[in-house]
């Protein structure tokens, strides 16, 4: 099953990648978040910020997952986000998710994890519930994805942070970007 | 949360797990581009990163002795031994070297070969002197100040040859620290 396939190149791969604690990624963030939150103030804007760093690092994320993984083509949005949840999870932060279809026509699937590295050790205080301590994460596949020309929205519906069992996060295909290849005659 | 206390167990004795070197040098790099962006409105890059840093090692400096299962240092020498081996070996996977310094008796050196952190950086000529290991003296200074051994704590690097660049990260501490040290 194809399934599998991906999630055995995800182990593969990840094994063959030198490695550090978790734990560093986990505090570095968090000092990250606050860091913000100080600078800034406001939570809208904070996410706002995560979402456009997330963005910066999924543009050259995915040169290096590209680089380090076998994955030529997907047939389907459907077969992406399974290599998105198999392998890059995998190879870069050491989970796997689930995939399931929400909706086949609108192209809305979602992702559905236990373990988050980024928010080991976190608990959100009252004051700031409406911070999505995750949204870099988003970033990262909105960005990742915009240089295959690829537009998606994504978004957290559950986050293990505001209480919820388990973290799920919804990918929803916008538009594929056809290449354009520019005919020079016509200048 | 109602469940706060079990979570807190939880959390703290989670099983040890890895995540790839590339998914933390990419988030570091960011860091260090959020940092240059600041920069700009007049905080230095270094500065910046410290601050970042510092916040890490408040929070190491309860956790790690838990988890090493030691008591807490109170002399200066073991507070430095035990940063320069546990939590590098922690954070970099690697220890450190030790060393005090000849000149002075409040300045104490910790120094790494090929520190994590600046191992995909490259400074470019125009930024002179500037060395992303600001982050982990910020780490150290955290650490240090809030296990009461105040002191201020820079990164600096040592050219050893056109290729090899070593880390030094330079501890300095207050007076009151050394003379509460000598009426031990």
């Amino acid at each position: 099953m194809s399934k599998d396939k991906y999630q055995k190149q995800g182990d593969a791969i990840f094994a063959k990648l030198e490695k550090v604690n978790s734990e560093l990624l986990s505090l570095t963030y968090g000092a990250l978040v606050s860091q913000l939150l100080k600078d800034l103030e406001i939570v809208d804007e904070v996410n706002e910020q995560l979402e456009k760093m997330g963005h910066n690092i999924g543009t050259r994320l995915i040169e290096e997952f590209l680089a380090k993984s076998d994955i030529s083509f997907c047939e389907d949005f459907e077969e992406t986000v399974e290599v998105i949840a198999k392998v890059a999870f995998k190879m870069f932060l050491g989970i796997t998710g689930t995939v399931t279809c929400i909706n086949k026509e609108s192209n809305i699937y979602s992702i559905i994890f236990f373990n988050n590295p980024l928010s080991d050790f976190v608990e959100l205080p009252k004051s700031l519930s409406s911070l999505n301590y995750c949204s870099l994460l988003c970033g990262v596949v909105k960005g990742a994805l915009k240089q295959i020309r690829i537009t998606v929205s994504c978004y957290f519906v559950k986050d293990m942070l505001k209480g919820d069992d388990y973290y799920e996060m919804y990918i929803q295909l916008q538009d594929i970007l056809k290449e354009e290849i520019l005919n020079d005659e016509e200048q | 949360m109602e469940n706060g206390i079990y979570s807190v167990e939880k959390e703290l004795n989670k099983a040890k797990r890895d995540i790839s070197l590339s998914a933390f040098s990419i988030l570091f790099s960011e860091i260090v581009q959020y940092c240059l962006y600041k920069s700009k409105k007049g905080y230095r890059l270094e500065d910046a990163l410290h601050e970042i840093g510092l916040r890490v090692g408040y929070k190491l400096s309860e956790y790690l002795y838990y988890k090493n299962k030691m008591k807490r240092s109170i002399t200066i020498l073991n507070i430095l031994t035990f940063i320069s081996k546990h939590v590098w070996k922690y954070l970099f996977q690697h220890s450190s070297d030790l060393l005090k310094s000849q000149d002075s008796i409040y300045e104490y050196m910790i120094c790494d070969k090929n520190i994590l952190l600046n191992k995909y950086i490259t400074v470019p000529k125009d930024y002179g002197n500037i060395n992303c290991a600001s982050f982990a003296a910020g780490i150290v200074e955290g650490f240090l100040c809030s296990s009461e051994f105040q002191a201020e704590v820079t990164a600096h690097t040592i050219y050893e040859n056109e290729q090899n660049q070593n880390t030094t990260i330079l501890v300095k501490f207050y007076p009151e620290v050394i003379e509460r040290e000598k009426n031990h």
